[in-house]
C-alpha cells in the first residue's frame, strides 16, 4: 500500500517548501480580518511549521532526524532567482540542523492552564528561520526545476522512503513560462512507497472566498487556477484519514490545492501538507 | 502484590522516566486498595516531583518547550490479594488479560484490536493537567483461580495478542507461541517479537510484556 512506509531516523522523509518571494508578496491579503502582508504571514506560518516539525522530533533533549527539509525562495534578484531560504550550505538540511540554527530566538507569550480552570501567560523562546521577503519577478518554472532536482537527488539516496512532499506557495502567475509540465514531472518522481506529492497554495489579494481542495477544475475561475490544479497531486487516503482525525473532512479525490487562500487557509494548507509528520 | 506496565508516549518529554515513576510508585507504595481518587492524588504528587526535577535544568529551546508540556504515559496496574481477588486500574492502551485454560476471560481496558488507535488516553505529568484525565481512568476486578494466566502488555503487542485470540474459541497460535517464548526466556521472546515485526504482524513499537501465573499455595488456601 502506498504512503505507508515507516518514517524513522534510518528512513526519513523530505519536505520541500517552495516560497514565492516576488514583489507582489508585499501586498496585503484581500480576505480575513487583519490587514496582513502576504510575505509576513507566509514567513510566520513557515516558522511555525518548522517549529512544530522540530518539536515532533524532540525526544527529551535529543532531536531525532525523522525529516529532511529544503526551503527554496524565488523572486528577488534576477542573478539569483532561486535560493535556499535557510542560509548557506546544503539546501537539504536535517531537522536537527534546523533546530540548532535558527536566525534568532524571540520571546513570545503563550497561554497555558493554571491548574484552577483558568489560563496564565508563559514566556517561551520562539525560533525564527525565515524573514519576510518580497521583490522583483516570479520565476516559477526555474523554482520548480530546482525543486525537481533537489527531490530527484534525494530520492536517489532514499528509494524506499515515505515520498517527499513539495509545498508550493505563490500569489501570482509564473513569470518565466508555463509551469505545468515541470510541476507534473515532480509529481511523477517516486519512491517504492508512492509518488512525490506536490501541493499548491495561491494567496489572494482580492476579497473573495477561497477554493479549497477541489476535486475537479470545472469550478475554477481562470486558466491560472486551472494550471495550479493540474500540477497538484490527489491527496492520498492516509492523509485524508489523518486529517479526519483532526476534524478536517476532505473529499475523496481532492487535490492538494487552495486558490485565493486567506491566512487561515494558508495555516491549514501547511497542516494538511505536513500530515506525514502525524503518520510516523 | 502489585504489578504494572506503563508505556511512555514516544513524542513526549522524558516519557520513559515518567512511565518508570508511575510503575515504581504503584509497586512500591505500601498503601493498599487503590481507588481512582487515591491514584489521581498519588499521580499529582509524583507529577510535582517529576516537574520539579525538570524545572531545575537548562535546555535548548526545543527541549524547554517540550518539557513545559510535560510528559505522558499509558498505564495498567493490578493488585492481587492473597486470596486471589484482583483489582486493576488503567489509563490508555496498556492492557491486562486473564486467561483460564485456553479461554480469554478478561480483556481490560481494551477488548478488541479495533479499539487501538494513535490517540490513546494518557496520564500527564503536569499536576494541573491530571484532573482532566480522571475521566479516562478505568477500573476492573475479578478473581484468580489456580493456574490462571495474567498478562500485562503495552499497546502494540496487546493489539497483536487480541488479533490472535479468538475469545472463548481458545487461544490462537500466536499467543501460544508468546507463552512458550516467555517461558523459555528473554532471548526467545525477543526473537518472536523480531520475527512478528518482520512479517508485518506486529507494529514496530516498544514492547513490554509481564506474565504472571497464579499458583495457589497451602498458606493462601488456609487464608
Amino acid at each position: 500500500m502506498a504512503y505507508s512506509a515507516e518514517i524513522s531516523r534510518n528512513n526519513p522523509t523530505l519536505f520541500v517548501f517552495l516560497l514565492d518571494q516576488s514583489g507582489s508578496m508585499s501586498d496585503v491579503f484581500g480576505a480575513g480580518d487583519a490587514r496582513l502582508r502576504k510575505a509576513d504571514t507566509l514567513a510566520d506560518v513557515v516558522n511555525r511549521t518548522l517549529h512544530d516539525l522540530v518539536i515532533r522530533c524532540t525526544k527529551s533533549e535529543e532531536i531525532r532526524n525523522y525529516y529532511d527539509i529544503a526551503i527554496l525562495g524565488y523572486g528577488g534578484s534576477t542573478e539569483l532567482p532561486v535560493g535556499s531560504a535557510l542560509g548557506a550550505g546544503e539546501v537539504i538540511k536535517k531537522i536537527s540542523d534546523i533546530a540548532e540554527h535558527p536566525l534568532r530566538l524571540e520571546n513570545r507569550t503563550k497561554k497555558v492552564p493554571d491548574g484552577a480552570g483558568g489560563l496564565v501567560e508563559q514566556t517561551v523562546r520562539f525560533p525564527i528561520w525565515i524573514e519576510p521577503q518580497a521583490g522583483d519577478g516570479t520565476p516559477m518554472c526555474a523554482a520548480l526545476t530546482e525543486a525537481k532536482n533537489i527531490v530527484g537527488s534525494w530520492l536517489a539516496e532514499h528509494a524506499h522512503s515515505f515520498p517527499p512532499v513539495v509545498l508550493h506557495i505563490t500569489d501570482g502567475e509564473s513569470g518565466d513560462g508555463d509551469p505545468t509540465a515541470t510541476g507534473q514531472s515532480i509529481a511523477q518522481l517516486k519512491s517504492s512507497d508512492g509518488n512525490v506529492l506536490v501541493f499548491n497554495c495561491h494567496l489572494s489579494s482580492q476579497r473573495v472566498a477561497a477554493i479549497e481542495y477541489p476535486t475537479s477544475p470545472e469550478t475554477l475561475p481562470n486558466d491560472f487556477a486551472k494550471t495550479l490544479f493540474a500540477m497538484s497531486s490527489v491527496i492520498p487516503d492516509a492523509f485524508l484519514r489523518s486529517a479526519a482525525q483532526s476534524g478536517m473532512s476532505l473529499a475523496q479525490g481532492a487535490r492538494g490545492f487552495v486558490f485565493n487562500a486567506d491566512p487561515a487557509a494558508l495555516v491549514q494548507f501547511f497542516d494538511i501538507g505536513t500530515r506525514p509528520a502525524n503518520l510516523r | 502484590m502489585r504489578f504494572a506496565v506503563s508505556d511512555g508516549a514516544t513524542e513526549a518529554f522524558d516519557s520513559r522516566r515518567w512511565a518508570r515513576y508511575l510503575v515504581t510508585t504503584w509497586v512500591t507504595t505500601q498503601r493498599v486498595h487503590w481507588s481512582p481518587e487515591v491514584f489521581v492524588q498519588t499521580a499529582k504528587l509524583i507529577g510535582e516531583r517529576f516537574t520539579r526535577r525538570i524545572d531545575q535544568k537548562t535546555f535548548p529551546w526545543y527541549a524547554a518547550e517540550k518539557a513545559a508540556s510535560g510528559s505522558f504515559a499509558a498505564f495498567v496496574g493490578i493488585e492481587v490479594t492473597p486470596n486471589g481477588e484482583w483489582k486493576a486500574l488503567a489509563v490508555g492502551d496498556c492492557c491486562m488479560f486473564q486467561e483460564r485454560g485456553n479461554e480469554l476471560i478478561v480483556a481490560f481496558p481494551l477488548t478488541a484490536p479495533e479499539c487501538f488507535n494513535s490517540r490513546p488516553a494518557l496520564i500527564p505529568s503536569l499536576p494541573q493537567a491530571i484532573d482532566a484525565a480522571v475521566g479516562e481512568l478505568k477500573t476492573c476486578s475479578g478473581q484468580l483461580e489456580d493456574g490462571d494466566h495474567i498478562w500485562l502488555m503495552s499497546d502494540a503487542i496487546a493489539c497483536w495478542y487480541l488479533t490472535n485470540h479468538s475469545g472463548t474459541a481458545g487461544r490462537g497460535s500466536s499467543p501460544n507461541r508468546l507463552l512458550s517464548a516467555v517461558l523459555a526466556g528473554d532471548a526467545e521472546t525477543a526473537a518472536l517479537i523480531r520475527n512478528e515485526r518482520a512479517l508485518g504482524n506486529l507494529r514496530n513499537d516498544d514492547v513490554a510484556v509481564l506474565y504472571i501465573k497464579a499458583v495457589s499455595s497451602p498458606q493462601s488456601r488456609e487464608q
